[in-house]
């Protein structure tokens, strides 16, 4: 199980590199609106993403997770934000942010459903992880499509 | 929980799809902020709503509810935003999407209390006829 896990944060931060040398290398045409939701839309998917992966890898070491995903998350907001000006770069920091605290609850949640006052879940844990990793690779991948057809319509 | 609030289904998708027709013949008219702000509202509602009655009505099934969730609030956001724009499209997608993530959690939070699941319903209602009502006087 680990090595689906492994591989699939590596294949998640390999897209988001492809998408920031994508979206780098045509900055100059953006607009002032389009830098904004840009810089929202990416940073926000890709601390959720990676704080996701990152905590169901290491579950039991929960404090230094959190810490390092918060850390991810400004980093990611901050190179995606650069990009065009002061607006883009608080709304990537911000979004990246929140998005890495929210990707960090959910892992949690999976991983010991009882936190939020569940009875339990009918599926077992190897499967609820499986399933979580999938699904954060699926969110990955259409945000990814979404956002590059931008550039055609 | 009572078997009931199962009620709240179609209220929210009809109410939903009320706004949509409302909205259709009036999209030229609308600018962009306040196409955005729209789409955001109808998406975060409508996944939030979605979300919380799922959790609710079968508490030992969490990961087809996000992910039932997840995916009413990516299609609504699609598709309130396609009205508009490509970037309204983008920011409705997001909303909903982090919506359907964390409705769930909120909901089984608040398990096994039926106050709090009506004034959600009251909350995202009105704000739905806010919406409507603001597309109606511009």
């Amino acid at each position: 199980m680990q090595i689906i896990l492994i591989s699939i944060t590596f294949i998640n931060f390999l897209i988001g590199a492809w998408l920031y040398y994508v979206l780098r290398k045509s900055r100059l045409l953006f607009s002032d609106r389009f830098g904004y939701t840009a810089s929202y839309f990416a940073s926000s998917t890709l601390g959720l993403v990676a704080s996701l992966n990152l905590i169901l890898l290491f579950p039991n070491s929960f404090e230094i997770v959190g810490v390092l995903n918060i850390l991810l998350g400004i980093t990611i907001g901050f190179l995606y934000g650069s990009m065009l000006n002061a607006q883009s770069l608080i709304a990537g920091i911000y979004n990246g942010g929140i998005s890495a605290i929210m990707g960090t609850m959910v892992g949690l949640v999976v991983k010991n459903p009882a936190i939020c006052g569940l009875p339990g879940t009918i599926a077992s844990e190897q499967e609820m992880t499986i399933f979580f990793a999938l699904f954060s690779l699926f969110i990955q991948g259409i945000s990814t499509i979404l956002l590059l057809f931008s550039f055609k319509a | 929980m009572p078997e009931w609030i199962v009620i709240f289904y179609p209220i929210n998708f009809l109410s939903a799809y009320v706004l949509y027709i409302f909205l259709y013949n009036r999209r030229k008219q609308i600018g962009f902020h306040l196409g955005m702000n729209i789409t955001m509202v109808a998406a975060g509602g409508l996944a939030l709503g979605t979300g919380i009655i799922f959790i609710n009505l079968y508490p030992f099934y969490f990961l087809e509810a996000t992910l039932f969730s997840v995916i009413i609030g990516g299609i609504s956001g699609i598709l309130f935003g396609n009205l508009f724009d490509y970037q309204t499209l983008l920011s409705g997608y997001i909303t909903g999407l982090m919506m359907g993530i964390m409705a769930p959690m909120v909901g089984a939070a608040a398990y096994e209390g039926v106050m709090f699941l009506i004034m959600i319903e009251i909350f995202i209602l009105s704000s739905f006829c806010i919406a409507a009502s603001s597309a109606y006087k511009t």
